[in-house]
């Protein structure tokens, strides 16, 4: 349950603090640095060591009163969970692709954050079953092809194409259309058991004005979907997303390098698997639906 | 060590380039799994998915309070605790 309280400080990139069942604050951990941080977890320990036995183990709790306006958001009922990975690349000789390393940072942000930025950022993306429905044709004949839905197509291009993640909160193609891309499912395989699609196509988004600044993702994608036909469900959503983005937002890489992007179902969601995307941060609803 | 070993691992795959700007390539059936392996997370990374949190924070407060252990709470924006950055 989601409530105001004292010890709980609200920052837009995320706070971490430790605190006592009784309300006691044991210490910040600021995200500066692992170092910090471990630090600051160490002497957040020791203040908990210190601590008398009713503040460590309270019979007592002041819960205090849900927020009406924020409440606990689950995923609707029968919706698809996705996680979803994204990672910055390099390319090497003979178009392979490698990891980064600290030199492909630009100076500042870049070569502060490089070692976590060098890692995959990661989301999760929704998909309402009205959508996943969709993408199941009544009578599937294999080499069908056709669009998925809408909602869907607008749900990807805005908010899980999107090279900010892991380096920021902003969604860098907020604005992104239909038009940005064509998507299309073909069925693939067809048996009583199961139906097997390919989605794949292409995006090219991008924001603001096309000068030195704008950032751009010029993208393919290529998924595998798999229906079980006996149940009614989906049992595979994979998708791999791989193009060149020009200036990575927040400036820690200038000019065009590629990110790779990769979507993955989840068959049985940890409780941090249920937390909002990131795209639903503000407006859950909206993410499920979106029309434009 | 660690970026020299996963620069190796990255060094076994991929790919034909895409030229930067130009229209995205398509990605190759072939090289589906091996590209979707690459870009997830490898071992050593995202440990904090390894976490068993929870999600109610008076849930964690209860449990705290039975097991005499302290709370570490991670909130992001727009809300807290419950909410991703």
């Amino acid at each position: 349950m989601v409530r105001n309280g004292e010890w709980v400080t609200i920052t837009a990139s995320g706070k971490t603090v430790a605190v006592t069942a009784s309300g006691k604050t044991l210490g910040n951990l600021p995200g500066i640095s692992e170092k910090h941080r471990l630090s600051a977890l160490e002497k957040a320990l020791e203040t908990w060591e210190a601590l008398p036995d009713a503040d460590k183990k309270p019979t007592q709790l002041a819960l205090g009163t849900p927020d009406p306006e924020r409440p606990l958001y689950q995923p609707p009922s029968d919706a698809l969970i996705v996680r979803v990975f994204n990672r910055q690349f390099e390319w090497q000789d003979k178009g392979k692709l490698r990891y980064t390393v600290e030199e492909d940072y630009a100076e500042g942000e870049g070569k502060r954050g490089w070692a976590r930025f060098r890692e995959s950022a990661q989301d999760t993306m929704w998909i309402p079953k009205n959508e996943w429905t969709a993408f199941i044709p009544k009578e599937p004949q294999e080499g069908q092809s056709f669009s998925p839905p809408a909602t869907f197509t607008l749900r990807l291009f805005k908010y899980h194409l999107d090279p900010e993640r892991g380096l920021g909160e902003g969604v860098t193609f907020r604005g992104a259309k239909l038009e940005d891309g064509e998507l299309t499912l073909t069925v693939e395989k067809v048996t009583p058991a199961i139906v097997q699609l390919r989605l794949d196509g292409v995006a090219r988004l991008s924001q603001g004005r096309p000068d030195d600044k704008q950032t751009r993702y010029d993208t393919a994608l290529l998924g595998h979907i798999t229906c079980d036909r006996k149940k009614g469900t989906i049992t595979q959503f994979d998708m791999v997303v791989l193009g060149d983005v020009l200036n990575t937002p927040r400036r820690v890489r200038p000019g065009w390098h590629p990110l790779g992007i990769a979507f993955e179902l989840v068959t049985e969601p940890t409780n941090a698997e249920l937390v909002v995307p990131r795209g639903g941060r503000d407006n859950a609803e909206r993410y499920l639906t979106m029309t434009r | 060590m660690r970026t020299r070993i996963l620069v190796a691992i990255s060094s076994i795959v991929l790919l034909a380039s895409a030229s930067a700007g130009a229209e995205p390539k398509p990605i190759a059936p072939d090289q589906f799994a091996s590209l979707h392996k690459l870009i997830k997370p490898q071992p050593g990374e995202s440990l904090f998915w390894q976490v068993p949190w929870l999600l109610s924070l008076d849930e964690a407060l209860q449990k705290g309070a039975k097991e005499g252990k302290p709370i570490l709470i991670w909130c992001g924006a727009g809300g807290a605790p419950h909410t991703v950055c």
